[in-house]
């Protein structure tokens, strides 16, 4: 009876990873080229910028809260950095006073939009930090403002609003270029970010607080931890991740539009969810949310292989979504 | 104590010892105690009732922890009331659910 009750508890635990990895098998059968270096590499690549932008929410789910307003900020984030890199010959440049003759360091776009995305974030902190408002009322709101922002951005060009494209070229080979033919240098900005993270979250004070407070803010208070500045700091952290997701967001796609960051919060949370970051707060690992969102960028994959129509795909994730934190729920209650 | 009668010597700040038929015994048990004048005393009640204070704050911030360790943590989930069982249910309801979509997306592809 006991083995029967284990069997029952592992399906229930592994469900989402059971089916998904039935979903996969499916698809490798149906076409072996999905298993190919070439396809691998294609998805850690799509997988990259939402990477970035999931290692930067995951610190704030850790903190029992949420980022709605993560895909709106990269909008706001990648908007600049594209405005500022157009290529100098393109006759509708968003700047064309800029100077041709000495074009722009590449770090300056990249420091704009960290400052842009650091603003947004620590609106959010603020509010959660010392008004007390829950993370996904600011958030919401936030996101609302990033987008009217984006969109009064891009609308302010010369020729109304268009897509901010034609970029230097700079900027697309440091962005979309690969070490020796093979190797792309997002999937190693993502690396890099990743092991200062795990740095952070582990071998640092404010990663020690910030599960702190994520388990239990009154218990992290009396242990003589200033949670306020500890979210404000979180709050940071995820906004200079934000502004380096934009920066190279903006580098991969090569064009960006009010519609750019559309949904983006909700895959990084989605890819946190599935690789273990608990909503309940205090949860979390670095490898579990790159796990997270590789399967997200795997699964995408594989229903588009599977050529599933594109509206199911959107019932279909949102199933995994649901059934990802019911199986989440599922275990903190076992373990009360 | 015995009935002899105790005849209380004065001093500067007040009664510094008794004495009796045995002087010396109720001398020697005086001698321990201070001789205080009003302003030392009234000195002495102040700092008793900031030390009372202070043990009051102590107290309390104790309290306070306790309290916090205690108290069963507040989050998202605590507010989901239901069993084991129940749970169970909802993730292989919502496990065949998923495997029904992928099978009809499939299927009418």
């Amino acid at each position: 009876m006991d083995k029967t009750k284990t069997w029952q508890e592992f399906l229930l635990d592994y469900a989402l990873y059971i089916i998904l990895g039935i979903m996969i098998i499916g698809v490798v059968i149906a076409d072996k080229s999905f298993l190919s270096m070439n396809n691998f590499l294609k998805i850690l690549t799509q997988a990259s910028t939402r990477g970035i932008l999931a290692l930067g929410v995951a610190g704030l789910i850790v903190l029992a809260g949420t980022d709605l307003s993560a895909g709106r900020v990269l909008g706001c984030g990648a908007a600049v950095s594209a405005s500022l890199l157009q290529s100098m010959d393109y006759a509708s440049r968003m700047y064309p006073n800029l100077d041709t003759s000495h074009p722009l360091f590449l770090l300056v776009p990249l420091f704009l939009s960290i400052i842009v995305c650091v603003a947004f974030s620590l609106l959010n902190g603020f509010g959660v930090a010392k008004l007390h408002m829950h993370a996904f009322i600011i958030t919401l709101g936030t996101q609302l403002i990033a987008y009217g922002a984006l969109c009064l951005y891009i609308d302010s060009q010369k020729g109304g609003a268009q897509p901010i494209a034609s970029l230097d070229k700079r900027y697309l080979e440091l962005v979309n270029g690969k070490f020796f033919g093979v190797f792309p240098h997002l999937i190693l900005f993502l690396i890099i970010c990743a092991v200062v993270m795990w740095f952070i979250w582990n071998k640092t004070t404010l990663g020690k607080n910030m599960f702190a407070i994520g388990g239990n803010p009154e218990a992290a208070a009396v242990s003589g931890v200033n949670v306020a500045k500890n979210i404000m700091l979180i709050y940071l952290v995820a906004g200079i991740l934000y502004g380096i997701a934009a920066f190279l967001e903006a580098g991969r796609i090569q064009s960006v539009t009010t519609a750019t960051g559309t949904n983006y919060d909700l895959d990084a949370i989605s890819g946190c969810v599935i690789g273990g970051v608990s909503f309940s707060g205090g949860v979390g690992t670095i490898p579990g949310i790159l796990i997270g969102v590789v399967i997200l960028q795997v699964i995408n994959y594989s229903l588009y292989y599977l050529g599933i129509n594109a509206y199911l795909q959107y019932i279909i994730k949102g199933l995994i979504i649901i059934l990802a934190v019911a199986i989440d729920v599922r275990k903190y209650i076992a373990k009360k | 104590m015995d009935n002899v009668p105790r005849m209380p010597i004065f001093g500067d700040g007040g009664i510094v010892a008794i004495s009796n038929k045995d002087g010396r015994k109720f001398v020697e048990e005086y001698k321990n105690q201070e001789n205080l004048t009003v302003e030392e005393l009234e000195e002495k009640q102040r700092q008793l009732e900031e030390r009372e204070r202070e043990l009051d704050e102590k107290a309390s911030k104790l309290h306070k922890a306790e309290d916090a360790i205690a108290k069963a943590k507040y989050n998202l989930y605590d507010r989901i009331d239901v069993s084991l069982g129940t749970m169970n249910k909802v993730v292989a309801v919502l496990a065949v659910a998923l495997v029904i979509a992928l099978v009809v997306g499939i299927v009418y592809r």
